[in-house]
């Protein structure tokens, strides 16, 4: 009877009884697993969801260039970054942190096209150490050719390159 | 009821498997590689072109503001010059290459036959009266084998004297005053609405003109004058103190736009009553 069993796919140990059969259904139900998870992987590696770093960093990005856009629209820009005084540093300190949400930091800053910086004081919001500790940290270039103040002074091309660096708190 | 099963054929079923883990691998790399240009950071590059864009748009606004108050006819050509090797050093990492062309000769635009040279195109002193710059760039962002991206940036001031009115001050008519009115237009041709009193650089009136102190009214026209239609647009009305009515006015006006772009109109017109 053993035999017979053990002939016809099963087998007898401790008195439980085994079926040898459908070993290949067994693989071939792993296989099915292993390509659902395969596929559900694939599916998350696309996927861009509002917490994923691109997704951040190209909303923060969004952000901040269109603060620097809408400040230059309003011909405060120009204005802004070619007062020579501080408070022209300071009044740019605050058109940012009033346009900007307010749990993002930001810090700016003013370079000549040569690469020398030109703002004497710091424009930000938020701790350097909010920067340096942030694993997203989105980065925005602007460029202001020009500035016109007549009839004080005729419109002149005098480049001043922007570079505003944000992140969320 | 026993159900008779056959055992062979398992190892087909496997390798069939096999096959379709290694189509959908494929297809994996496939997608990856036909869809990239999803998953780049394409906002970066956006930002750049508008950001390029925008500052071109600037450079032709203050170009003109400069051939207006200077007029420099060469202003433009230089200030794109700059612009052009400046876009090139303010973007090195992303490789944007900056080329324009200046428009030339008679074109049309917003409805107006325009004469430019050097991109540039004034017509002052005339009942309807201009300033313009229009250029033509060509963008490539070389990271990303972006090439050719085209854009046309045209900056516009026009200013239409449109009539004068004689406000004669009897019975309840305010007065006695002449009013000489502006439509003034930006690029669209949008009506500008934003000019103050201090935008009115000069107003002269006679030939020869002599300056002339007024005062500057601004509302929306809809109602019409001595028979004439509303004009139903926006209007700025420079009125001055007169004891009688000039009947014929000839009014040199010159304005200067938030932009500092200046534009100087004139016109000899009948008055009409109010």
């Amino acid at each position: 009877m053993l035999l017979m069993r053990f002939v016809y796919g099963e087998s007898v140990c401790m008195g439980l009884v085994f079926d040898r059969r459908g070993q290949a259904r067994v693989i071939e139900a792993i296989m099915a697993v292993l390509v659902i998870v395969f596929a559900v992987a694939f599916i998350d590696l696309f996927a861009v969801t509002p917490v994923s770093p691109k997704y951040e960093s190209g909303e923060l990005e969004k952000i901040g260039f269109n603060v620097l856009r809408d400040l230059d629209e309003e011909r405060l820009l120009a204005r802004f970054v070619n007062n020579s005084d501080g408070r022209g540093w300071m009044n740019l300190t605050s058109a940012l942190a009033a346009a900007l949400p307010t749990d993002v930091y930001f810090n700016l800053t003013v370079y000549e096209v040569s690469g020398k910086v030109v703002n004497n004081q710091p424009i930000g919001y938020g701790a350097s150490r909010v920067f340096s500790s942030s694993n997203y940290v989105a980065s925005v270039t602007y460029v202001v050719p020009g500035y016109s103040a007549y009839p004080v002074s005729q419109s002149v091309y005098k480049p001043r390159v922007l570079v505003l660096q944000l992140v969320r708190g | 009821m026993r159900l008779v099963r056959d055992k062979r054929g398992q190892f087909i079923i496997i390798a069939a498997l096999l096959v379709a883990i290694m189509i959908v691998s494929a297809s994996a790399v496939v997608f990856n590689a036909v869809t990239y240009y999803r998953h780049e950071m394409w906002e970066e590059y956006l930002t750049v072109i508008d950001g390029v864009k925008a500052g071109t748009s600037n450079v032709l606004e203050l170009s003109l503001a400069n051939y207006t108050q200077t007029l420099n006819g060469n202003i433009l050509k230089m200030n794109l010059d700059y612009w052009r090797d400046d876009v090139k050093k303010a973007y090195s990492g992303f490789g944007a290459i900056l080329s324009y062309s200046l428009a030339s000769g008679s074109r049309s635009v917003y409805g107006m036959n325009l004469n430019y040279n050097l991109g540039l195109a004034r017509t002052w002193n005339q009942r309807i009266s201009f300033s313009a710059a229009n250029a033509t760039a060509n963008l490539n962002i070389t990271s990303v084998g972006l090439t050719g991206y085209k854009f046309v940036s045209t900056v516009f001031l026009k200013m239409n004297v449109t009539d004068v009115i004689w406000y004669d001050g009897q019975g309840q008519n305010p007065g006695p005053f002449v009013g000489v009115r502006v439509v003034m237009y930006a690029e669209g041709p949008t009506v500008l609405t934003n000019l103050q009193q201090s935008n009115f650089v000069l107003f002269q009136i006679g030939s020869p003109g002599v300056d002339q102190p007024f005062t500057l009214v601004r509302y929306y026209e809809s109602t019409g004058h001595g028979g004439n239609p509303a004009l139903n647009t926006f209007v700025y009305e420079l009125r001055y103190t007169a004891q009688s009515d000039p009947r014929t006015v000839t009014a040199t006006i010159s304005v200067v736009d938030a932009r500092g772009i200046k534009v100087t109109g004139q016109a000899a017109l009948n008055t009409i009553n109010y």
